[in-house]
């Protein structure tokens, strides 16, 4: 049965065969070669023309022109915008607002978040089904409708303010959604805290109740055992949660749009919004998403490296 | 009933229970009253005056009487469609590549497939943006700003996590079914369509209902690479018009709509996902660590 | 005429420095029921890979009845294996997964029908036909996998240890059950294991890979009884390790345990001293007055069954095993009771001198990994 070769063949056989694999030489990357393409076009080179447009110049017309070549590669805008940043600078107020703002939303989801994906994982005994479920409803639901929502029940005549009036705590109305500072930090934890419990959640789940069993039984109480085992282990995945909403938060622009509106508490976001969408100032707006960018980057490796060296620290 | 259970029952619920509870009805009370005044009697979207279903459908500004509102509608779930199509395909090509090479490709591929997972929505938005406006050579020239742009955006976008999604079947069942079908005959092809592609199936499924529910959800993107009216997705109109004092609780139809259609998408992969496995109790166990998987 | 002849020639697979399969030669007869043996990573699963055409060598050749399949495809073999996890497809039927090759290589209905029936009626399951293969037992599962590969009539059937996935009692059965197949089929069978009992029980001749490399061939009796290496004595049940001085005779040599000589035929080793050794069960035990060559004290007793193995001390910090029979005829003896040990020259094997080296620091009675 087995079929009789020519030398010739073996040897064309041989050199279209991928060694370690039943498949042809080349099979793979074949297959990837779309997808690879649709990366390399939509994501390497809107990258690099975010850094060509903010390191171009702008023409007599007044329209920036983007600088392809890096020999060529002008710093004057960038070195612009770092110096509009310091206080008293133009883009002072943006991201003071940003800094803030993220950092009360995190704080704000530590603080709920943790409680509550603990609860669920450890303790929540035959509710923990229902509660996942309910966590994950939010979790697809649009960020803007749950926005939204908010909007009617904090409107002048909205039911927050019926109800803290009914019960005498306020005098009159108060406008919720007229730039306030705190609503938009409750807004920005209340919209991705899904996105930080489900996570989070998912690894607390995972460190294993024996451990608690056995520091128990090593005589620490429920509390030392929370203390000494469960809380060293939360670390990471703490720093993981919060990792997955530091992304989108530093790049949001609606949130403190719908819940505020004012200009006095606006984020970086809506800077490079409205910069980059057109006009002579787009050289600064990609300067300032290539900024945000490099930040954003200078912080994930930082996660990373941390991430790395704990899980050399604790042998699996 | 034991005396243990009793006591449990009555026992007064601990703190933390309490406080967990209180969040669930903080994380989705708002959201179940926004939908309710979808369902108002009057124009307000904040007090509540008495059942209709005048902003469904009936009177001229209703949600599926209103040009605007269908307009969106359609816009959304046509950008879904294309998006779903794309990102699954090339999902499902791009996950079973990564698994399979080897050599010096494989750290920089994986690499790229988790750019657009950890950027910011907005920073993808204007780099597709500016180099759509900027770079007049092919690919670029052909796609334009609106429908094209913001399906490309979409995809982009979402085809990393149908990767994440899939990828972690591929990791499940091994290649030792695969290398059954070859021993048995089947050429590299028939292999991966007759063995592979049919065990991956819930898994595109879970990845085509995601990139639908994402497709549908997005806004930054979206709105970003849009062009004119014709563009507007229900996010966006969502988002141009939640502050707008001359909205009707249509909008809240609108959104409700929205929400009903993403919930509704993701429970059907996960239903059909089980529906899919239900074979595997055994099968499982014995692909994932089949013989071949060296 | 019988197909199913497979020759290995020079096979060499390296993955960076470490070579897994090393300038391996076999030879199976067509027929044969032939079982690759070691421990894991020895390189076993390597070359079934190759054989099967999952893998290509770095070096080397596979013919099947002369002809030079190494550049072929998997599918393009007439190899078949069953697989260490069965591998069987969980969204088809019973029936599907056994038609699954011949669908492939476009079989005629009717044909395709019969060979089928054919084959689940070999393996017992003709029952069975339109069950998924989650609702079978591991036993039947195996089954189904044996048919999906016979059915297709291969030259050679690669197994990859088959039965390992079973629990004991299952396995033995199985093993009678393959050894009937392997009669009635008369193709070709390269059984792969770590298990030396069952390497032994089933095989027409065995091969004991170590490291990538071949260390000897042979059928069972020949392996157990006649390990030519350090690695295939140790590998091949538990042995005894004697260090000996070497004195010489008029004819042959003499070894020199403890105080005790033993006459050796053949021409004696050149080093001064070697390594001898012996199986349990090859060592007599007698009582403490009688005329054994060494005497020593029983320092531990574990009841096996069929048999009594014994730990016997002597003086020199030396230990031996014996393997006494429970055939009623051999008293039972109790720890600490002294005793004389009954050995014959004839039944030490001298390990070759080169691989002395080799040998681990406790050089008694060394159980085989598996």
């Amino acid at each position: 049965m087995a079929e009789r070769l020519a030398g010739r063949e073996v040897k064309r056989l041989r050199s279209r065969r991928d060694p370690d694999s039943a498949y042809p030489r080349g099979f793979w990357h074949a297959l990837g070669a779309p997808g690879f393409a649709w990366f390399a076009f939509w994501v390497l080179v809107p990258a690099y023309t975010i850094v060509a447009v903010s390191m171009g110049y702008v023409s007599d017309s007044m329209l920036p022109v983007p600088e392809w070549d890096p020999r060529y590669w002008n710093l004057e805008t960038l070195r612009m915008v770092l110096g509009e940043m310091a206080p008293g600078g133009v883009f002072a107020k943006v991201v003071t607002n940003t800094v803030t703002y993220v950092a009360g939303a995190m704080v704000l989801c530590v603080l709920v978040g943790y409680p509550v994906a603990y609860y669920i994982a450890k303790q929540a005994g035959r509710w923990k089904v229902l509660l996942i479920v309910l966590l994950t409803i939010p979790f697809w639901t649009s960020y803007l409708m749950r926005m939204l929502a908010w909007i009617g029940l904090l409107a002048t005549d909205g039911y927050v303010n019926r109800l803290l009036m009914g019960v005498g705590i306020l005098d009159g109305p108060y406008g919720w959604l007229e730039g306030q500072s705190f609503v938009v930090v409750i807004s920005l934890a209340y919209g991705y805290l899904p996105y930080f419990i489900l996570p989070l959640l998912a690894s607390l789940d995972r460190i294993d109740d024996r451990l608690i069993d056995a520091a128990k039984d090593l005589g620490l109480g429920k509390a030392g055992a929370f203390f000494k085992v469960i809380l060293p282990l939360s670390k990471m995945p703490l720093i993981a949660a919060c990792t997955v909403i530091l992304l989108p938060m530093c790049g949001d622009f609606y949130t403190t749009t719908l819940m505020s509106g004012s200009p006095a508490t606006a984020m970086i976001g809506n800077q490079i919004q409205v910069l980059a969408q057109g006009g002579p100032q787009q050289n600064v707006g990609a300067s300032l998403a290539l900024l945000l960018q490099l930040t954003l980057i200078l912080l994930l490796s930082f996660y990373l490296y941390a991430s790395s060296k704990s899980n050399k620290a604790v042998p699996a | 009933m034991t005396t243990d259970s009793k006591r449990k029952g009555i026992r007064l619920p601990r703190p933390l229970a309490i406080f967990v509870w209180a969040y669930m009805v903080w994380n989705l009370l708002p959201v179940v009253a926004a939908m309710a005044f979808s369902f108002n009697a009057t124009r307000s979207r904040s007090q509540w005056q008495g059942f209709s279903t005048q902003w469904w459908s009936g009177t001229p500004l209703s949600l599926f009487d209103n040009e605007e509102y269908t307009a969106a509608l359609k816009h959304s779930l046509e950008l879904a469609a294309m998006t779903t199509v794309i990102s699954t395909v090339l999902g499902t090509l791009l996950a079973l590549v990564v698994t399979r090479i080897r050599g010096v490709a494989k750290r920089p591929v994986n690499f790229i497939l988790m750019i657009p997972i950890v950027t910011p929505e907005l920073i993808l938005a204007v780099g597709l943006y500016l180099s759509l406006t900027f770079i007049t050579v092919w690919p670029f020239s052909v796609v334009e700003l609106g429908t094209p742009a913001q399906v490309v955006g979409q995809v982009t976008y979402t085809v990393g996590f149908v990767v994440v999604i899939i990828r972690g079947r591929i990791a499940v069942l091994g290649d030792g079914l695969e290398a059954a079908a070859r021993d048995l005959g089947a050429g590299p092809i028939a292999a991966l369509v007759l063995v592979l592609f049919r065990l991956l199936m819930p898994a595109v499924l879970v990845g085509a209902m995601i990139s639908f529910a994402f497709s549908i959800d997005n806004f930054v993107i979206t709105q970003y690479l849009s062009s004119d009216s014709s563009t507007v997705s229900i996010p966006m109109y969502l988002y141009t018009n939640a502050r707008g004092g001359n909205t009707t609780p249509a909008l809240n139809a609108l959104a409700t709509v929205l929400v009903v259609t993403t919930l509704l998408a993701v429970a059907l992969a996960s239903l059909l996902y089980r529906w899919a496995t239900r074979r595997e109790s055994v099968a499982s166990d014995v692909t994932g660590t089949v013989a071949l998987s060296a | 005429m019988v197909n199913g002849e497979l020759v290995l020639e020079g096979l060499t697979k390296t993955y960076g420095d470490h070579a897994a399969v090393d300038r391996l030669d076999l030879r199976v007869e067509a027929g044969e029921f032939f079982s690759i043996l070691g421990p894991s990573g020895c390189g076993k699963s390597t070359t079934l890979k190759i054989v099967g055409g999952f893998v290509s060598p770095t070096s080397g050749r596979v013919f099947i009845d002369g002809n030079d399949v190494t550049c072929l495809p998997p599918n393009r073999r007439s190899v078949n294996t069953v697989f260490q996890n069965y591998a069987l497809f969980p969204f088809l039927t019973v029936r599907q997964n056994v038609a699954f090759g011949l669908r492939r290589a476009r079989v005629g209905k009717r044909e395709l029908i019969r060979r089928v029936d054919e084959v689940l009626e070999l393996v017992q399951l003709s029952t069975f036909g339109h069950r998924n293969p989650s609702e079978l037992s591991g036993g039947q599962q195996q089954r189904v996998a044996l048919a999906r590969a016979l059915v297709l009539r291969p030259d050679v059937l690669l197994l990859d240890e088959p039965l390992s996935a079973l629990d004991a009692k299952m396995r033995r059965q199985l093993q009678v059950e393959l050894k009937e197949l392997h009669r009635e089929v008369g193709t070709t069978f390269v059984y792969i294991t770590h298990d030396q009992e069952e390497a032994m029980t089933m095989s027409d001749r065995i091969a004991v890979l170590q490291n990538g490399r071949l260390e000897q061939v042979g059928a069972p009796s020949e392996v157990y009884e006649r390990p030519q290496t350090l690695f295939v004595t140790q590998f091949m049940g538990i042995s005894n390790m004697l260090h000996a001085t070497v004195l010489p005779a008029n004819a042959g040599w003499v070894a020199r345990i403890g105080d005790a000589e033993f006459a050796m035929a053949g021409s004696p080793p050149v080093s001064g001293t070697v390594q001898l050794s012996i199986r349990p069960e090859r060592v007599r035990l007698g009582g403490a007055g009688s005329a054994g060559a060494l005497s020593g004290v029983i320092v531990d007793v574990s009841y096996v069954g069929a048999a009594t193995h014994y730990r016997v001390a002597f003086e020199a910090g030396m230990t031996l095993q014996a393997a006494v029979p429970n055939d009623g005829v051999h008293s039972v003896r109790n720890i600490g009771e002294r005793v004389s040990v009954d050995l014959s020259p004839e039944d030490f094997r001298l390990i070759g001198e080169q691989q002395l080296a080799e040998a681990p620091a406790n050089d008694t009675d060394v159980v085989s990994v598996g």
